[in-house]
């Protein structure tokens, strides 16, 4: 892989974090939308499990973050085990200035993607990129068909929410129904 | 659970016996899943380990006993929360078990010749438009092997599946549902939480083939305690604030063997799968079986990659593609410079590997930089710039993975949190550069007087 798309993808993280202190499944979350939805030119390759879009390579690369002081994470205790939070390490700026033509091409999607996501729980997100992932990847022909295949993933979700979920993507321009 | 009955045996070098369900069987005498006899899983690297001529049909078969073991063990550990949060019967975990079990004897049926050696020629995607995304729903990349082993088990294999006597009296499994668990982009079926032993960070995939090749190579590096593993995966519910959904995980008594895992990929990593000649065979491999594919193209064939997955009678044409038929094209001399450096052993020479530093972003750049200097200056000495995908973001991913209470229901952080071990391994990219075997010696005086440059500028500047 060629090292400046290791920059850029270090500098995105140092960005994003840099804007609001976002847990793990946030990172990933918001990454997905960039590059799915806005076409950051991020190179993962997103898979579909049941806890929604995922790419081993995310997670490798907060590891990186932190190894080169780019990101410091913060144990959080939760009354069922811990998490992690992650902000900007030392060396942030050192990597965001690598990345600077780059951050600053996509900082209206950076923006966008804290603005109407950072502060969502781990379960809304899951819940919205997976329907996402469905709309854009597996072409159900009407919104029907797009509730029955998240319902199949995510079977504890109601008809009912899920079609919230779908209607609040179309609101933000992410997705339309079948007639618009 | 009770699972359906074994009606053969396999008898496998890594695993011992490995045994079939009636539908297994019928899978496995299949002619697409038998054409797997004829693609080597690790292409050319026979040249270097004069072991490794095994196939991706022992591994298919292996990767088929390691995830049921998986499975197995999860059901033993977390039965509760299975049951719980997806609303599982007993029925209901027999039936996934055999969902599970296909989906990881087929995740490779759709491997082209030699393996990942020439899935580069593999042929692009044509972007699709999509009622409900406002955009080009699938992007102009190239289809993987997956893609193909899921158009294999939708088009040829679904009446095998669908129809077979167990299947259709019983268990009603679908082959969405099969695909589900190996493709990318399907998402259909309710037993997608299984994925991760199929395709995951603690994956029966990686686990089987480290085995194998590693006992084929007749090497050591690959080994580590299978067993201690799969008695220490679990399904853990993590915090809701990280996830709602459960996640496969390991249990802390796991932690050395998970570690020995990793250490295990690595070093296949930087000794078997990255071993220079190796390298250089796949890039032979790769040129000369374009070579072939541009010739079959002159006789009347439009494409320049493989036949594409999206139609039958295409499908059907890529199945034709197996090592032996790229063999016997090599032996007839159609595979042109590339085929004939193969067949008589003058493969492109390394003149360097050039490592990165993953020290500090500083150090990560400046090796970077170093690097694309030692390139530029051998110019056109340079055959072949081979950069794999950095270590970083392959060999390790089971360092993320999560780390539970030996009771298996608190989350009590991740592997690389907890492994001193893990901080301890550098994981900067490889690069490793080729020349001819005429231009290989001057190629690395070259290097070698520009590294003394390098390293006086080094000093003179501090």
């Amino acid at each position: 892989m060629p090292s400046n798309v290791v920059f850029e993808r270090l500098g995105l993280l140092a960005e994003l974090t840099s804007k609001a202190t976002l847990g793990r499944t946030a990172i990933m979350k918001l990454l997905f939308f960039l590059q799915e939805c806005k076409g950051v030119p991020l190179r993962y390759q997103f898979s579909l499990y049941s806890y929604g879009p995922f790419d081993s390579d995310v997670l490798a690369d907060i590891s990186a973050a932190e190894r080169l002081n780019v990101l410091k994470s913060s144990v959080v205790y939760y009354p069922s085990g811990i998490g992690y939070e992650y902000s900007p390490g030392a060396d942030a700026k050192s990597v965001e200035n690598l990345a600077q033509d780059f951050i600053h091409e996509h900082k209206e999607n950076v923006e966008w993607a804290l603005n109407h996501f950072a502060r969502k729980t781990a379960a809304e997100l899951e819940f919205l990129s997976t329907i996402f992932f469905i709309a854009k990847y597996q072409n159900p022909s009407t919104v029907a068909k797009l509730v029955d295949q998240v319902e199949m993933v995510k079977p504890h979700f109601s008809t009912d929410h899920i079609r919230r979920g779908f209607e609040e993507l179309v609101n933000l321009g992410m997705l339309r129904t079948e007639s618009n | 659970m009770k699972h359906d009955q074994f009606v053969c045996e396999i008898r496998c070098p890594v695993h011992s016996f490995i045994g079939l369900t009636a539908l297994e069987r019928a899978i496995v005498d299949s002619p697409s899943f038998q054409r797997l006899r004829r693609i080597k899983q690790l292409a050319w690297t026979d040249y270097v380990y004069p072991g490794t001529s095994h196939t991706r049909f022992e591994h298919s078969l292996g990767v088929m006993h390691l995830a049921s073991r998986l499975y197995e063990a999860v059901v033993r550990t977390s039965e509760d929360t299975l049951k719980e949060v997806f609303g599982y019967t007993e029925a209901g975990l027999a039936r996934d078990w055999q969902v599970v079990r296909l989906a990881a004897l087929l995740h490779d049926v759709g491997h082209p010749p030699f393996s990942h050696a020439t899935e580069s020629l593999l042929p692009i995607r044509t972007p699709g438009s999509n009622p409900l995304f406002p955009g080009a729903a699938v992007p102009a990349e190239r289809y993987a092997h997956e893609d193909y082993s899921v158009a294999i088990i939708q088009t040829l294999l679904r009446d095998l599946i669908e129809e077979h006597p167990q299947n259709r009296r019983n268990q009603k499994i679908t082959v969405a549902e099969v695909s589900a668990l190996i493709s990318k982009r399907a998402a259909s079926g309710v037993s997608l939480f299984w994925k991760d032993i199929i395709s995951g960070q603690l994956d029966a995939d990686r686990m089987d083939y480290l085995l194998r090749d590693s006992l084929h190579a007749g090497v050591s590096y690959g080994r580590f305690d299978l067993d201690r593993i799969v008695s220490s995966v679990c399904a853990v519910r993590r915090p809701e604030e990280e996830s709602a959904e459960p996640k496969i995980a390991i249990m802390k008594g796991g932690i050395y063997a998970a570690e020995a895992l990793i250490i295990a990929r690595y070093w296949m990593h930087k000794q078997v799968y990255f071993h220079k000649t190796r390298l250089a065979c796949d890039c032979h491999l790769g040129k000369a079986v374009a070579e072939i594919l541009n010739e079959e193209r002159q006789f009347g064939n439009e494409q320049v990659y493989y036949p594409g997955p999206d139609r039958k009678e295409q499908l059907e044409k890529f199945l034709e593609w197996d090592d032996y038929r790229v063999m016997g094209l090599l032996a007839s001399d159609y595979g042109g410079e590339h085929g004939r450096r193969l067949m008589s052993r003058d493969h492109y020479r390394l003149v360097c590997e050039l490592e990165e530093s993953d020290g500090t972003i500083a150090e990560l750049n400046e090796s970077t930089e170093r690097n694309n200097a030692i390139v530029q200056e051998l110019g056109s000495l340079v055959k072949y710039d081979c950069q794999p995908k950095t270590l970083w973001y392959k060999v390790n991913p089971a360092s993320e993975l999560v780390l539970v209470d030996d009771n298996g229901r608190e989350v009590i952080g991740l592997l690389s949190e907890h492994s001193a071990l893990m901080k301890s391994i550098n994981l900067g990219s490889l690069r490793f550069v080729y020349a001819d075997k005429s231009d290989a010696e001057i190629a690395r005086q070259r290097y070698k007087e520009f590294l003394k440059r390098y390293k006086k500028g080094a000093q003179d500047a501090v």
